[in-house]
């Protein structure tokens, strides 16, 4: 970590590294102009299942994730973020990009029925499913010289868990709302309108009556959306991901950086609740090549313990990780992370605490912070009005 | 609400019964009803019913299915419903689909007029 206070727009985020409060009136500063730009656009329900710093194995790779042990995330079949380096770069365009994609979804799967995602597959199924690539870049200044890294990496999910016992006793309450459209819509009133070649939407009567089932149904719909994405039990992530680094910008000069692959276990007690505790475990191996042509191995192990407030879109964790290293002294790493919903796709994110400690190095105290902006599915895009005025 | 329609023609020729198949894929929530001239004739969230023990007792009747499908499965924005009818001339099967945001509601709507 430099010492010096330094801020990034990276990973979808933008991300301030310090060691004082400096970083975090920064943090804020930006939170209050990304939240005054964020109310021109039309508000969705916040969902507490999307609070999270973005987990693609390539982003990980590149050491550039508030957090070292992620949750397991639900992929979607395209998401993109952009990187830029605000603090260090002269221009104001976004210098780096990174995409995560899960290809199975690309087509339609008119064969898997809603019943098929809610509980959980073989173990084919579900590595076929939440199979997701991503490529991610970072870019890298080191006094005059300027580097980028190029990473590659995969995640999938063994196993998935299950429903919450909340979740699969509200589903009957959907599809009875949905049922409720369907006699309304085949109903009589509405049947002699479309018979007399009148849109639904243009009889007086046939509009009223589906106007207020559908209100009703998309309440339950909002009330139950935040349980659909939490899954409760245990649930296993494999992930793996390479890294080339390109000195001075230049592809003869490419040299493999980092290659590593874990496994994320995780286990979420049925609180009959939206949020509540989860508990993470994670198992990683990364060879990094050094300068001297050998490659050094780390071998991770670590534990988070996570709590999701049930009211306010709001998580606060704590991890712990063990460092082996091949040749070299073991070390450590300690973090709280919180984690807060500003608006759907804008997400801050703050993270402090002990970093492993680098070789001939005895600075490990770290303050990681920033707003983390996802976009794909669910898109929200403030780019510009994210970035920090130059002085 | 969107609404997508599907109209076609069945040919109920022969004394076989009729079967009916709705299903709903790309794990969306979806709930159907399936109707007669006014009569209902299933409902559900999948339908798999013999809607007539002989084909021509249907002749020049119309199948009305309508279809609510909710796009829950955050994994992707495709939605579809799949009718199938058997027992007639020959087996058909169609499919009517639509691109959609998580969270919202389409209809789909179907009118099988047996020839």
């Amino acid at each position: 970590m430099n010492s010096a206070q330094e801020t990034t727009l990276m990973n979808g985020m933008i991300s301030f590294k310090g060691k004082g409060i400096a970083s975090l009136l920064a943090i804020l500063s930006t939170i209050c102009t990304a939240t005054a730009e964020e109310s021109k656009f039309i508000p969705i329900e916040q969902d507490l299942n999307s609070i999270r710093s973005s987990s693609a194995p390539a982003f990980t790779i590149l050491d550039i994730n508030p957090t070292s042990i992620e949750r397991p995330l639900n992929p979607r079949d395209f998401s993109t973020s952009i990187l830029s380096s605000v603090g260090d770069s002269e221009s104001s365009l976004p210098g780096n990009l990174a995409i995560e994609f899960a290809p199975y979804w690309w087509t339609g799967r008119p064969d898997i029925e809603f019943d098929d995602l809610l509980h959980d597959s073989s173990l084919g199924d579900n590595f076929v499913r939440n199979l997701s690539f991503s490529l991610a870049s970072s870019e890298r200044k080191e006094g005059e010289s300027a580097s980028t890294d190029l990473a590659f990496g995969f995640r999938t999910t063994l196993l998935s868990g299950k429903p919450s016992k909340k979740l699969s006793e509200s589903i009957s309450v959907l599809q009875n709302g949905q049922l409720d459209i369907a006699r309304i819509f085949a109903s009589e009133a509405c049947e002699a309108a479309r018979e007399s070649g009148l849109d639904t939407d243009e009889d007086p009567s046939c509009k009223k009556a589906l106007s207020l089932v559908e209100a009703k149904f998309i309440k339950s719909v909002g009330e139950y959306r935040k349980l659909v994405d939490k899954r409760v039990g245990f649930q296993l992530d494999l992930a793996a991901a390479t890294s080339y680094r390109f000195p001075d910008n230049s592809t003869s000069e490419r040299e493999r950086f980092k290659t590593g692959a874990w496994i994320t276990a995780s286990y979420t007690p049925d609180s009959g609740e939206t949020g509540g505790l989860q508990f993470i475990g994670l198992a990683r191996f990364i060879s990094e090549n050094t300068d001297s042509d050998d490659s050094n191995d780390n071998v991770d192990a670590g534990l988070r313990l996570l709590w999701q407030s049930n009211k306010q879109p709001l998580a606060v964790s704590v991890e712990y990780l063990s460092r082996r290293v091949d040749e070299g002294n073991n070390t450590e790493r300690y973090a709280g992370i919180l984690e807060y919903q500003i608006n759907p796709g804008l997400n801050f994110v703050a993270s402090f605490g002990k970093n492993f400690r680098p070789e001939n190095s005895s600075e490990d105290l770290f303050v990681v912070g920033g707003i983390n902006f996802n976009f794909g599915s669910k898109p929200t895009i403030l780019i510009p009005s994210l970035q920090r005025p130059k002085s | 609400m969107k609404i997508v329609r599907l109209i076609t023609n069945y040919d109920v020729k022969g004394n076989k019964a009729i079967n009916l198949t709705v299903t709903s894929g790309n794990g969306q929530l979806a709930a159907h009803l399936a109707k007669i001239g006014t009569k209902t004739i299933a409902e559900g969230v999948k339908l798999s019913e013999q809607i007539a023990s002989k084909g021509t007792a249907l002749k020049g009747k119309t199948l009305k299915i309508t279809s609510v499908v909710t796009a829950l499965n955050s994994k992707t924005k495709n939605v579809n419903v799949s009718y199938g009818l058997k027992g007639g001339a020959k087996s058909e099967k169609w499919t009517s689909k639509e691109l959609l945001d998580t969270d919202q509601t389409i209809i789909f709507y179907a009118e099988i007029k047996f020839t």
